[in-house]
């Protein structure tokens, strides 16, 4: 078995050759030896890559299936050996209606839900992210806050033009009523120009977040948990 | 429709590529898979009313059987 240890590899006693072969999987599947088998009070859920909803990406993208996170979001919320989920982000976002899918999901839950932002939660992942019940920013971490649009496609009548409106209309009203952001701050934040290079909208990083009322700590792995598990044990 | 920072060119650029899946039964459960090179499959998609099984990381998608 190999144990990596401050980058050095240490080799120890060779297991069982089931063990070995299991290892080997989890080497190319996951680039580690080991994962953490003891029984846990709490679900962690990942949503990273790319947010896959009603189209099948092509395989260069790494992607969160929703119809899979939907049904584990209930056994979640059905289990009764399970007290909370954290959700941790880091996504480019994705399908607009998978996206708010999710994000409605988890903010209808009635057990405990803590969300955490690490590296990136933009565009669709700013609704996932405020869904949960706290959310957590880490320091470095970044969300993009920009209109949807059709990108390579003429606008060519007004209808168009209204249907990418509403769609926006549903992130912008969903946003504002889970997190302590207005509708009429977060779309300024939208619409801002001169931040982005190529796009009108705005970056947020770590505590610009929670001053903008989107999030609502700076923290990380430690804090997050320590949330949930106050939440579920009723203290707060 | 997407909403994300990635330009649409990079995100849908091997569209053409996204391969052919089939429905098997692996381990009692009905999975959606995509055939390796090597006899194996890939899980794509687990089809289950059962919540509980989505917990199970052996029907994750992604997941080799």
């Amino acid at each position: 078995m190999h144990d990596v240890r401050g980058g050095n590899l240490v080799f120890t006693e060779q297991p069982a050759s089931k063990d070995n072969a299991e290892n080997i999987e989890l080497i190319q599947g996951l680039g580690q030896t080991q994962v953490p088998s003891a029984e846990s009070n709490i679900h962690a859920m990942t949503i990273v890559g790319q947010i896959e909803g009603h189209m099948i990406l092509p395989p260069q993208n790494k992607t969160t299936k929703y119809e899979h996170i939907i049904p584990q979001l209930v056994a979640i919320e059905q289990d009764p050996k399970i007290h909370g989920l954290l959700l941790i982000l880091n996504t480019v976002g994705g399908d607009v209606e998978a996206g708010l899918a999710i994000a409605e999901m988890v903010a209808s839950m009635s057990k405990p839900a803590v969300s955490l932002v690490l590296g990136g939660g933009h565009s669709i992942g700013v609704p996932i992210a405020v869904a949960a019940r706290y959310s957590f920013i880490a320091e470095t971490a970044t969300m993009t806050i920009h209109p949807i649009r059709l990108t390579g496609l003429v606008i060519s009548v007004p209808q168009t033009f209204d249907y990418l409106d509403k769609m926006q209309e549903r992130v912008v009203r969903f946003v504002a009523s889970n997190s302590r952001i207005s509708t009429e701050r977060f779309r300024e934040l939208m619409f801002r120009t001169g931040e982005l290079a190529r796009d009108i909208g705005t970056v947020v990083v770590g505590k610009e977040a929670v001053n903008a009322g989107l999030i609502d700590s700076v923290g990380g792995l430690g804090e997050a948990l320590a949330k949930l598990r106050s939440m579920y044990r009723g203290e707060s | 429709m997407l909403y994300t920072i990635v330009p649409e060119e990079i995100v849908l650029g091997e569209l053409d590529k996204v391969s052919a899946s089939q429905e098997l039964t692996y381990r009692g459960k009905r999975v959606r898979v995509l055939p390796l090179a090597d006899g194996k499959y890939q899980i794509v998609q687990l089809i289950s009313s059962n919540p509980n099984d989505f917990l199970r990381s052996e029907f994750s998608p992604g997941a080799i059987i």
